[in-house]
């Protein structure tokens, strides 16, 4: 998902969109490194030392990684999906950051 | 998940069949606490052999999956060739699974009916993928361990084998963690059918096609027919049965993500009220990896592609 993620921050640079990560993993100094050599550019909550039964995940429920949501301008959830179907995540992006170009030319 | 398998799964990327993987309820049980005796000590030894059989799989998978990373080295994309060299290059480190279940199966007819029997087919599922193999275990298990207390963390296993009888654990298990994990076990199942069933509406033209091929004709009717509304309202009066009538049966005994079912069923209450398509999602304040903190609702304006992630 990481290779995909990057080509995506990329193709939007100049649109309304983010990723926001919630990252599992628990040894911050190891994570930073690779971080740093996979370009993982974007800003992730980091989930705590307990690691996948973090406070932040525990909350969402989450219990397979990746879990992936996508959200609207409005953060209402339009997506959720436990893996990661790049063909869908891609619809779904281009789908909503269309209805919010629309939006905003109607001004609402 | 191991890198091993999230790079395998990575392969086979598609929502429908991650969702089957994703994490259940098996726990340890804490040991039975009869006086000692000459029969539960022989039962104690039998334990002791099949958790020895438990260290030598999981020794030789870690060595496999080292060899098995080894050999793909810094290759973040690998190839489906790739993949298939680096595997052939782990496999002498695979355990050696005819040679653990043949042991596996001694343990279990010394006495097919005691507390180690029950580990031992248990194990048993990490060794045999066909089918008819794993539905044999699951006659041995009908057949001799139907009141056993520990079948309860095996719930969620028998769920994806033989549907009738955790619901028939649920209703006559006389042990309330059983029938508590049984109805947990069935819940699961329920959400994922859901779960499924939103992902597969959601596809078109090919994909779609295809998608149905893999699922096979019925399965896909029954996916693409069934009522998402009243599916998550039925879930929903399950998890207040639970939360009610199990709240204190443990989950994960013994784990760091040692819970209750009680907390385990607000999660999913929670979930399915909070977390839904269509509801505005709840706040998450925390930490950045770099120590700084700052809120989800910050991106409002933005659409935010939101990764539960880990390089693990």
């Amino acid at each position: 998902m990481i290779p995909h993620e990057r080509s995506l921050v990329e193709k939007y640079k100049d649109e309304p969109f983010a990723i926001i990560g919630v990252n599992s993993d628990t040894d911050l100094v190891k994570t930073k490194e690779q971080r740093a050599s996979t370009q993982v550019t974007w800003r992730s909550f980091w989930n705590g030392p307990k690691g996948t039964s973090g406070p932040i995940s525990s909350e969402w429920g989450v219990t397979g990684w990746p879990t992936i949501y996508i959200l609207d301008t409005k953060g209402v959830i339009r997506y959720k999906s436990v893996g990661a179907n790049e063909e869908l995540i891609d619809r779904t992006i281009e789908e909503l950051l269309a209805e919010a170009k629309k939006a905003a030319s109607e001004g609402k | 998940m191991s890198k091993l398998a999230s790079r395998r799964s990575s392969i086979v990327a598609f929502a429908l069949s991650a969702v089957i993987a994703t994490s259940g309820l098996a726990g340890a049980q804490s040991p039975a606490t009869n006086p000692p005796s000459a029969k539960t000590d022989a039962v104690a030894a039998r334990i002791a052999r099949v958790a020895d059989l438990e260290k030598e799989f999981t020794e030789a998978s870690k060595a496999e999956s080292k060899a098995f990373e080894e050999a793909l080295g810094a290759n973040e994309n690998p190839t489906r060739e790739q993949l298939t060299a680096a595997e052939e290059k782990s496999k002498p480190f695979a355990p050696d699974r005819a040679s653990l279940q043949a042991r596996a199966r001694a343990i279990v007819a010394e006495d097919p009916a005691d507390a180690a029997a029950l580990k031992a087919i248990e194990f048993q599922f990490k060794l045999v993928y066909e089918p008819a193999d794993r539905q044999a275990l699951v006659d041995q298990i009908e057949e001799h361990h139907r009141n056993s207390v520990a079948i309860g963390d095996l719930c969620r296993q028998l769920m994806s084998l033989r549907p009738k009888f955790v619901t028939e654990l649920s209703e006559k298990s006389p042990h309330a963690s059983v029938r508590g994990k049984a109805l947990a076990a069935i819940l699961d199942a329920k959400r994922a059918v859901v779960t499924n069933a939103e992902s597969l509406k959601k596809l078109s033209g090919d994909e779609l096609e295809q998608t149905k091929q893999r699922l096979g004709a019925e399965r896909s009717a029954t996916l693409l027919a069934l009522d998402v509304a009243a599916a998550n309202r039925e879930i929903l009066e399950l998890c207040e049965r639970i939360a009610k009538d199990y709240a204190e049966v443990s989950l994960y005994a013994g784990t760091p993500r040692e819970t209750t079912l009680g907390a385990w069923a607000k999660t999913q209450i929670h979930q399915l009220k909070d977390l839904a398509l269509g509801c505005v999602t709840p706040e998450i304040e925390a930490v950045d990896l770099d120590g700084v903190n700052f809120k989800l609702s910050d991106y409002r304006g933005r659409v935010v592609l939101l990764d539960f992630w880990g390089f693990w």
